[in-house]
Order: C-alpha cells, then structure tokens, then sequence
C-alpha cells in the first residue's frame, strides 16, 4: 500500500517534528536522569490546557499553548521545590505534583465545561495524527493546505533544534557535572529555565497531534535506545532521532495495515503503536549493546 | 584585584541545604598562598558541605562573608576551580577523557562556539600533565576510578585557576595513582597554585599537605599540619574523650 499525499504524509510530518522537538531535548533528560521530568509535564500541561480554554474561551493555538507552557513550567518550579524542602528524591516529588496537577486538570475538565470542546480523554491520550490531512483548495497555493498543527509542530521542531546546537556543551555539561556547569559560571540559571521552557513548548506543541502518550514515548524512548551505543552527546541526539523516526514510521506502517496484518476491522491507532514499538525496542537496544 | 589576599577567607560563614538544619557554624579560617591545605574530619562532620557552601552551591549559605583572593566569586570566578566527588558523577555519560578536559575550558570558550582544535590541545596539555594522554580517546565510563580521578584534575588544571577546591581527591584510587595526583597538586602549588582538598585518611595527611583546616561543623584548629593535627585537637573534633596526659605536653 502506498502512503497518500493527503492522509499519511501530514501524519508522518507531524510526528517527525514531534520526534525531533521532544525527542532532541528528551536526550538531556535521559542524561541527567531526569527522564520522569518529561513524564511529568506531559501530564501537568492538562490544567494549563484546560485553564487556557476557561480564560480566554477558545481552543486557539496562542491560549493553550501559554497555559500549558505554564502548567508546565510550574511543575517542575514545583518539583524542584519539594526535593529541596522535603530532600525526598526526585521521582518521589515528580510523582506527587505531575499526578496533584493532571488529577486538578480532570477536575477542572469536569466541573467547568471544557469537556464540551473535545478536550475528551481520547484525544488527550492518543491526540489526533489520524485527523490530519492536505488538502489544498483549488487555485490556491500549496501551503494553504497544511494543517495549523503541522506549522505549530515545525516551528516547534526547529527552534528546539536551533536551541541544543547553540548550547550543546553547557547543556552537557550540565547534565554531566551540575556543580561544576554552575560553578563555571557556563550553566546559569537563565539557561537552566530556557532549558525548561523550551522542553514544556515541544511538549505542548505535540501534545495536540500525538497525545500524551506518544509525548511521554518520543521524550524518553530514541534517547534511552541510542545511550548504550553512543560515545558523544552529539552522536547520541543523532542515533536517537536516526532510530526514533525509523522506529516511529515502522510504528505508524504497522498500525496502517493492521487489518491486512491483525485482520482487525480498522487500523490500529497509530500513536499508540508507534508508542509500543518504541517502549519494546529501548530493551532490545540495550541488549545488543550488552553482547557488542 | 588584590593578589595579596587570602586565596580562600571566610569569617563566621554557616551552610545547610535549604531543610532547616544548618551544617556549617561559624566557620572562619584563611588559607595561606601557595599552600596545599587538607580540610579534615569526622564523617558528617560537613566538610563537603563547607566546600560546595563557599562555592554558592548550596541554597543556604551566607556567602556574603567568603572571599576568594579579597573578593566576592562572581568576580574572581576563574581563578576558582572545583572538582566534586567522584559519586557526584555520572560515568557512564557519553564522552571522551578529552571531552571531559575540555569542559574546564567552556567558561573560556563562551557561549555559542564550539572545542575548537585549539581548546583541544590546552585539554591534552593538560592530560599530559596527569599522565592521561594516551587515553584521550577514551569513553570515561571504561578508565579505571583513578584515571577518571585524573582526568577530572587535568578538567581542573586546564581551567587555568589559582585556587583548587577537590572534594576527597583521594578516595578509591590506587597507592601510584594518589602518588600521582599528590605530585601534581605539589607542583601545581610550586608554581603559585593554592589547593584545599577534603581527605578522610589521617594516616597520609602529613604526606601531601602543608596545611589542615580539621572541621567539626566548625573549624576546630586550622593551621601548620602539625600544629592543627595536635592529638588534643584530634581528640576534640573526633570526640574521643580526652588524649592521654604525654600527648598534651
């Protein structure tokens, strides 16, 4: 079966932003094993979405996107606050502010109508990649065609992109010797909060196409698969991109020709797939890594 | 900039990690120029804590009443390296013994730029210098503690600093490499270095250093290694009881 210009394309696109602006910074946390924090803003961001939606009263881009960046960014403000005033670790933390934040989002989700606007726990979970499609009106240009989340998605992917290359070795740094990247004066706390920021964009910025649970998949996952192999940190952000959109577009094939292949009645969902083809292959790498 | 100055001072200076407790009581010592200078103690005793706590590391330190060469850090916070315990550290990150080198360079190189083959050649200077050069290539994860360990100095070295802050250098290496790192730190300080180093092992204190700084919270002696390893100060600050009446005379 070919892929369609209209229906596969966009969909492929998507998740190859999404992959490469998650996926990019996911390698960071992985490095600074933090790769719970990821997790984390995945499920903090639902009462910034939802919040956004009850201040201004639309689903625009701009709205969700500012309450969700600040979802975001509180959670980890939050979680970083509890380990220093608690000294618990930090998965410990992480768990009760992402899970303190997603359940207010449910909250608020119930009791204030915002249910009414498809913010419907489908497409929270398993976002909307199938819905996604080119279709360019007759006479006008190309790009008039190309979904709104698609652009969010791009911009988001080369901004994050721009953002590792310009602080590739302070970003390492920090995540190899946080004292030492402090001390040194190259990590100041400017950085430490872009970092942060631009992490909670990706995710926000994917959230609509790929649902959480692809987010929580493309941050940790191509990351976790290329650590045993790699020798540099710029060697492993590349094999991580190379092997996550290898592994996401075998993901979205098998979910495409699940009737053919499961004989199920309709494709499978496609984020969900490509989210357990990644989750099984991080122990595969891992075990090929251990008989190298 | 004042070069007469202490190259670490702090007076009354108290430290703790932001829960209530504080770790470090009024401390207050200079070091002297050139020296190499232990800060030794009993475990617990917030050795580590007053070393990250004068760096500004910690959350809750008054760092207003350290100085470093007459002046706050943030001025003269190049000529301040630091090199954490080895536990601080994830090895089995992705990079080289030159990449690691290289990271004391970053500060230099600034933001946007990459190692160049210049930088690269300061960090195997540097390597040289700790006897690592023919293991620049190596992922850090696969050299043995003590190569880790001196490759972590040679990162400290080639920062160029006049002041060199190590948290338990020594700990878990083998007899030849402490032999090493003691050499280069001598050499370091022969040419204008001043080193203050956690050691745990009061058995090879007399060694290496010049100086002891012997810490319980507070600085119980600080001085000429003889004179601030006294057994009545050592008594004091491990508390046990008071020394036998010949030691004291």
């Amino acid at each position: 079966m070919m892929p369609s210009l209209a229906v596969d394309v966009p969909a492929l696109l998507a998740l190859l932003c999404a992959l490469v602006a998650c996926g990019t910074l996911g390698n960071f946390l992985v490095l600074r094993k933090e790769a719970m924090t990821g997790d984390a803003v995945a499920h903090a961001v639902l009462p910034g979405l939802v919040a956004g939606f009850l201040l201004t009263g639309t689903r625009s881009t701009l709205a969700m996107f500012v309450g969700a960046a600040c979802a975001g960014v509180l959670s980890i403000l939050l979680s970083g606050w509890a380990r220093r005033a608690t000294r618990l670790e930090a998965g410990a933390t992480l768990g009760v502010v992402f899970s303190g934040l997603f359940a207010l989002g449910v909250v608020l989700l119930e009791t204030q109508g915002a249910r009414q606007v498809d913010l419907d726990p489908e497409c929270v979970l398993f976002g909307s990649l199938e819905t996604l499609f080119y279709v360019p009106a007759s006479g006008a240009p190309w790009y008039t065609g190309v979904p709104r989340t698609l652009w969010t998605l791009a911009i988001a992917a080369l901004f994050t992109l721009i953002f590792a290359l310009l602080f590739l070795k302070e970003l390492a740094l920090l995540a190899f010797d946080p004292s030492a990247a402090r001390h040194l004066g190259v990590a100041p706390r400017w950085l430490e909060r872009a970092f942060l920021i631009v992490i909670s964009a990706s995710i926000v910025a994917s959230f609509e196409a790929v649902g959480s649970v692809l987010v929580i998949g493309i941050l940790a996952c191509p990351a976790l698969l290329a650590a045993p192999h790699a020798k540099s940190v710029a060697g492993q952000i590349t094999l991580s991109l190379v092997l996550g959109v290898a592994l996401s577009i075998l993901g979205y094939a098998i979910a495409a020709l699940s009737p053919q292949l499961f004989g199920t009645s309709t494709a499978l969902n496609s984020a969900g797939m490509i989210s357990l083809v990644l989750a099984l292959s991080v122990p595969l790498s891992h075990a090929m890594a251990r008989r190298a | 900039m004042n070069d007469r100055a202490s190259p670490l001072a702090v007076d009354g200076f108290s430290a703790g990690y932001g829960n209530g407790e504080v770790i470090v009581h009024d401390a207050s010592f200079a070091l002297r120029r050139g020296a190499m200078t232990a800060l030794v103690g009993p475990n617990g005793a917030g050795k580590s804590t007053l070393l990250k706590g004068a760096l500004g590391l910690l959350p809750h330190a008054n760092t207003a009443c350290v100085r470093f060469f007459g002046q706050p850090l943030e001025q003269v916070r190049a000529r301040v390296a630091y090199l954490p315990q080895r536990a601080d550290i994830d090895w089995t990150f992705p990079a080289s013994a030159l990449d690691v080198a290289a990271m004391g360079l970053y500060r230099k190189i600034g933001f946007f730029r990459r190692v160049s083959g210049r930088w690269k050649t300061e960090a195997r200077r540097a390597l040289a210098l700790v006897g690592m050069e023919s293991l620049e290539s190596m992922p850090i994860g696969e050299l043995s503690g003590g190569q880790q360990q001196r490759v972590l100095l040679a990162r400290s070295l080639v920062q160029g600093a006049d002041l060199l802050m190590l948290d338990e250098p020594f700990v878990n290496v083998d007899f030849a490499t402490e032999e090493r790192l003691g050499a280069v730190l001598r050499d370091a300080c022969r040419s204008g270095m001043s080193v203050l180093a956690v050691h745990h092992d009061l058995g090879d204190v007399r060694r290496y250093f010049d100086d002891a700084v012997l810490f319980d919270g507070t600085v119980v002696a600080h001085g000429p290694i003889e004179d601030a390893l006294a057994d009545a100060n050592l008594h004091e600050a491990f508390k046990l009881g008071p020394p036998p009446e010949d030691s004291i005379a």
